[in-house]
């Protein structure tokens, strides 16, 4: 099995897909490890932090090749892997085959696009049904999205989110009692952790998104404070620049998905911590277009008026 | 089956509306047409009628449980409206009479409008909304038209409005004709909408149905005016706002940051064509209310967490 994962990955490393009993397999194995995880999974520094990939499977390369390849690295993935980009299904394998060999070396987490509901209007599902001619391995994958973990703490210092906080929880524990294993809801405290937004707001708000919260500098400020945390790190939205530090430094954004959808120009970050957690952020650019061979675009809808 | 519905049981008040010191008439159609704190008012697009709206409409009532208005109506040019210029299809017109109806119909200046449009309806009331050319504005809503989309597509407009039968020899055949070339995707929608589209004509050979609206010529209207813009006013307006799309392909690029920047909510049917409130009425009015209710008033819900003894996600069931 051992040559045989190898052999996977590194077809999924040279973007092509494995075979729909294979991902059966790498499935049930990704299961029996991903059940054991906490909902707030302890990780230890040195780690690299990165944010959304959204199926850019050549950005991931371009990724890795700034960060260093896992198992070298220690890699912890803020969810949000697959959707928009063309490359969602070798995205999402690559990462959970890695997950299954090197345990220990890397770290997913689960993003709001991590949903049977979400995927099925947003890319994945029709990527699944065009590359594999039926929708098994979008059925696989969703199982394993429900095993995936909602959080991460790094050294007790720092914690790891794909959207941020929730009206319903005020400490790591309350966050460690949620049953994951289920869709995302529509709303509550695992779709917040998912979906929320911070702000410059006092308190709460209401989430422009139509799912989650928005939440201030306050609310940072005393969650830090309750759970003796010195940073937050979470995905979620687009940033320009590749990443953005608010609230005196107290959370982080983190966006790993440069030039979004193949047309926002946007650079991409991932934030290397080592082993004291000092922060050290590298910015990247997409892969140059001759290396990805883009799909050609889709013609302009014929109506309008 | 392809007769045409009367459209009278789907709104409570239907009526030809003066504005006041002008010769314009509009055909408004109203539900709970007393005055009510939220007025859904629908704005549709090009070539259609207040009616496209009909069974969105009807939906919408049996959910919202009376707590708003909803009103729609004919724009300029269009179905049974009458206006000293039915030419003048500029943004500017089209805006201002969205502001006239509603000010005649809603002259308390507390009532929130819900601004909702379909296509061009989306440019004007993303117009309206910007501007802030209403008192009160609660949300801008948006069906299936996006600048940069809108401005690539405008290109084949005329080839697609040469392609559509310049006349049919009854209400029924256009319905046929919107059903059989997946215009509509909605049988039930089409009979009540596609009537509304038409005007009738007497020739030596008989009565002939042509289109109402004419499109082609309201092309010098089309690229700068109705679309340039669309997206920086919608993104700029500061109420909560929805896009409604089709697919997430049609986003273009200010939009696509705006989106992943968690700016506005976003809603995908791929199950519609292009008009989307006629093709999925019940699934587009379910999203409206749960938009209306969702931001009429904010409470952080706070959840209590069961305890659970294990902190690792269920055991998968062996098999």
């Amino acid at each position: 099995m051992g040559s045989d994962l190898d052999r996977q990955i590194e077809q999924l490393r040279r973007c092509e897909v494995i075979k729909e009993s294979e991902v059966k397999d790498l499935c049930n194995k990704a299961r029996e490890i991903l059940v054991e995880e906490s909902n707030v999974q302890r990780v230890d520094a040195p780690v690299t932090i990165c944010g959304d990939i959204h199926g850019q499977f050549y950005d991931l390369k371009e990724l890795f090749k700034v960060g260093g390849e896992c198992p070298e690295t220690n890699y912890l993935f803020m969810g949000d892997f697959v959707d928009r980009g063309f490359y969602s299904v070798e995205t999402f394998l690559l990462l959970l085959a890695l997950k299954v060999r090197y345990p220990d070396r890397i770290t997913l987490i689960r993003g709001n696009h991590e949903s049977r509901q979400i995927t099925q209007v947003y890319g994945f599902y029709d990527e699944c049904l065009r590359k594999y001619a039926s929708v098994n391995v979008w059925r696989y994958c969703c199982e394993i999205f429900d095993y995936l973990s909602l959080s991460a703490i790094i050294d007790d210092r720092i914690l790891c989110v794909h959207g941020g906080l929730s009206p319903s929880i005020n400490t790591l524990d309350q966050i460690r009692t949620i049953d994951r294993k289920q869709e995302v809801p529509h709303d509550g405290a695992m779709c917040d952790l998912l979906w929320s937004d911070p702000d410059e707001i006092e308190g709460w708000g209401l989430s422009p998104r139509g799912a989650g919260y928005l939440f201030g500098g306050d609310v940072v400020e005393s969650f830090i404070h309750a759970n003796n945390l010195e940073l937050i790190a979470r995905a979620h939205q687009l940033v320009m620049e590749g990443y953005k530090s608010m609230f005196k430094d107290t959370i982080v954004t983190v966006w790993s998905a440069p030039n979004y959808c193949y047309r926002c120009n946007n650079v991409a970050a991932i934030l290397e911590l080592d082993e004291h957690l000092n922060r050290n952020y590298r910015i990247f650019e997409a892969a140059p277009q001759e290396a990805r061979g883009i799909p050609a675009k889709k013609p302009a809808p014929d109506y309008f008026l | 089956m392809f007769e045409p519905t009367s459209p009278d049981k789907f709104f409570d008040k239907v009526q030809d509306l003066k504005i006041e010191g002008t010769e314009d008439i509009f055909r408004v159609y109203q539900i709970n047409p007393e005055e009510k704190k939220t007025v859904f008012v629908f704005h549709h697009g090009a070539g259609l009628s207040g009616l496209s709206y009909a069974l969105l409409s009807e939906h919408l009532k049996s959910l919202i449980n009376n707590q708003c208005g909803i009103l729609c109506y004919d724009c300029r040019g269009h179905g049974k409206t009458q206006t000293s210029n039915d030419e003048d299809l500029s943004l500017a017109t089209l805006s201002q009479d969205l502001v006239n109806i509603c000010n005649a119909l809603y002259p308390d200046p507390t009532t929130e409008f819900i601004l909702v449009g379909h296509s061009l309806g989306g440019a004007i009331v993303a117009d309206v909304a910007s501007k802030q050319m209403l008192k009160k504005i609660f949300g801008l809503i948006v069906i299936d038209v996006v600048e940069g989309t809108a401005l690539e597509s405008l290109v084949h407009m005329q080839n697609v409005l040469l392609g559509r039968p310049t006349s049919f020899k009854s209400e029924s055949e256009a319905i046929e004709w919107s059903i059989t070339s997946h215009t509509i995707r909605n049988i039930e929608s089409a009979k009540i909408s596609v009537p509304s589209q038409l005007r009738k004509i007497s020739g030596k050979t008989g009565d002939r149905y042509i289109w109402r609206a004419n499109l082609t010529a309201s092309e010098k209207y089309w690229e700068g005016k109705w679309y340039k813009g669309l997206s920086e006013k919608f993104i700029s307006t500061k109420a909560p706002k929805l896009l409604i799309i089709a697919s997430p392909d049609r986003l273009d690029k200010p939009l696509t940051i705006g989106q992943m920047q968690g700016k506005f909510q976003m809603e995908i049917f791929p199950e519609c064509g292009h008009l989307m409130n006629e093709d999925a009425p019940d699934k587009i009015a379910a999203v409206l209310n749960e938009f209306y209710s969702r931001n009429k008033v904010f409470i952080p819900k706070r959840f209590n967490i069961p305890l659970r003894p294990s902190n690792r996600a269920t055991a998968p069931p062996k098999n």
